[in-house]
């Protein structure tokens, strides 16, 4: 396992690239603990002997919702869209965003995408369980 | 600790205050809280304040524009949960000898510099938010609507469970006439409202409004002198999350379990000894964590604790008898309403509805975005001073 750059690096999803399926996390030599922020420590039992893992971008999702309601720019023109909370398959959570709806308890897989109107990498969700994935439908009320 | 107690409370009368600036709000809720406790603020030598984002060094600059000089600062910053945490560092320092007389502010002209947008639009939490948040267009009401989510996933709670809390918010707020809407509404008027991010509907969220408050502490020795209704501090805890939602180990459970257990067993207390609740609710869904996690239920028996126990005016557990900040009062840091309602409730001086016989209050606030919880227990005279 190779080990990652982790100058100025805090967190798994700032090391990633636009394609990736998976990350580089930190886990703990000794206590086994796997986590996605980088620090000299095991924060769970202290030590020092930290290696490197690789995530893969996939779990379950615990919560979402649907945005309907937004005043920010570029995020108010994607409307409606959903965020998704994924429970990773190897314990960390993160978000992700989709166009479209999924439910709590599907099986997904997440991937890293630039984001050229944001200027930014996302987490964006590329494949749920079920093939039942509906698009949202348009309110066009996308202002309050 | 129990001889710290607060002597003077006031809030804005409105939640409207057009012309008003931030500071303008710091001044009149702090001249009116001194004067209640029969002060000035030349007797004040301990201050503590957290203010919007643009201020910078807060204490310092509140300070000189209120015209006081303390020898004791505190600016912890935790959020809308922050003054209730003031209140607990106070009380240390009062109890130590430390200082004697310990005034708490804060104001928020929001609604009048910057309209009710604030909940919709993107904000930067962190410097680590760029690559855990933003990228999914994450706003403070997605957020929440996340733990909602979730909690009617595992539990089975449902939008009019959560209505229930908006519904008895109103019957409150009627009540109160510095409340910001007043209007009775029903569960159907809820859960019909737009849907600003599933489940959470516009009327799940709290107003954004101007208002401020502030509090005075003392030693019981200067209370007795002052001749006011003295309301004791009783018991205190304290619990830091995660500030990142992404984070969050559990999103059903907040940082409230960890700190209302620790303002139980503090003042030896229980939930079925509170005259009244007042819990921050940013969101109905805020609310609803906290009547679980400060064990005024069982975990996932909410929405049948609102719908039967009830929270309203004919509850058997009132709750921010205010209006809160759903119907009442919230220019974004919602905590020092939660501490100066408790204490009006336990003076008898509530300029709403006021809880017959009160006697016991418990106050939680929650900071960031289910980041951070502070728990306070409060009495009057009749209610357990020691």
């Amino acid at each position: 396992m190779s080990d990652v750059t982790r100058e100025g690096v805090t967190h798994s999803l700032q090391l990633a690239k636009s394609g990736d399926t998976a990350v580089p996390a930190s886990q703990c030599t000794d206590c086994r603990q796997i986590t996605l922020f980088f620090r000299p420590y095991c924060a769970y039992c202290m030590s020092l002997n930290m290696g490197s893992v690789v995530v893969n971008l996939r779990g379950t999702v615990e919560a979402r919702t649907i945005v309907s309601r937004s005043r920010a720019p570029i995020w108010r023109d994607r409307l409606p869209y959903s965020i998704t909370f994924v429970r990773l398959a190897e314990g960390p959570s993160v978000l992700a965003w989709t166009p479209e709806s999924v439910d709590v308890g599907q099986h997904v897989r997440l991937r890293m995408q630039e984001d050229t109107e944001l200027g930014r990498l996302g987490l964006k969700l590329v494949d749920a369980e079920r093939q039942t994935v509906a698009p949202l439908p348009k309110n066009g009320s996308t202002e309050t | 600790m129990s001889n710290v107690c607060f002597v003077g409370a006031a809030k804005s009368n409105s939640a409207i205050l057009p012309g008003a600036t931030d500071e303008s709000i710091h001044m009149d809720v702090a001249t009116r809280a001194l004067k209640a406790a029969g002060l000035t603020f030349n007797d004040v030598d301990g201050y503590a304040t957290v203010t919007q984002d643009w201020m910078r060094m807060p204490g310092l600059y509140m300070a000189e524009v209120l015209g006081i000089r303390p020898r004791w600062l505190e600016t912890t910053s935790i959020g809308g949960a922050s003054f209730l945490t003031h209140a607990i560092r106070a009380r240390e320092a009062l109890a130590a000898g430390r200082v004697d007389c310990v005034l708490i502010t804060y104001g928020g002209a929001t609604y009048s510099t910057a309209g009710n947008a604030l909940g919709t639009t993107a904000r930067s939490a962190s410097p680590l938010a760029a690559a855990l948040e933003e990228p999914t267009g994450l706003s403070i009401v997605s957020a929440y609507a996340l733990a909602a989510s979730a909690h009617q996933a595992r539990y089975g709670t449902t939008s009019e469970d959560l209505a229930h809390i908006t519904v008895a918010a109103r019957e409150w707020a009627a009540r109160n006439p510095g409340a910001m809407y007043r209007e009775l509404i029903g569960v159907d008027d809820v859960v019909s409202s737009p849907l600003i991010a599933d489940p959470l509907h516009r009327l799940d969220c709290c107003v954004v409004s101007d208002g401020g408050g502030a509090v005075v502490m003392t030693r019981e020795e200067d209370a007795r002198a002052l001749g006011v209704d003295p309301v004791w501090f009783l018991g205190a805890g304290e619990s830091v999350g995660t500030q990142h939602i992404s984070s969050m180990p559990d999103l059903t459970t907040s940082p409230a379990a960890r700190s209302a257990a620790a303002a139980y067993a503090e003042s030896g207390t229980q939930p079925a000894d509170m005259s009244l609740a007042m819990l921050y609710d940013s969101f109905t869904i805020t609310a609803l964590l906290q009547l679980e996690d400060c064990g005024f239920c069982a975990k996932g028996e909410v929405g049948r604790f609102v719908r039967e126990v009830g929270i309203g005016v004919d509850g058997g557990l009132p709750v921010n008898t205010d209006g809160g900040g759903l119907s009442a009062m919230h220019p974004g840091m919602r905590g020092m309403f939660l501490l100066v309602e408790a204490i009006q409730q336990l003076t008898r001086s509530a300029p709403g509805g006021q809880v017959a016989n009160a006697e016991l209050a418990f106050v939680n606030g929650i900071g960031g975005w289910l980041s951070s919880s502070v728990s306070l227990i409060l009495g009057n005279d009749r209610g357990g001073a020691s």
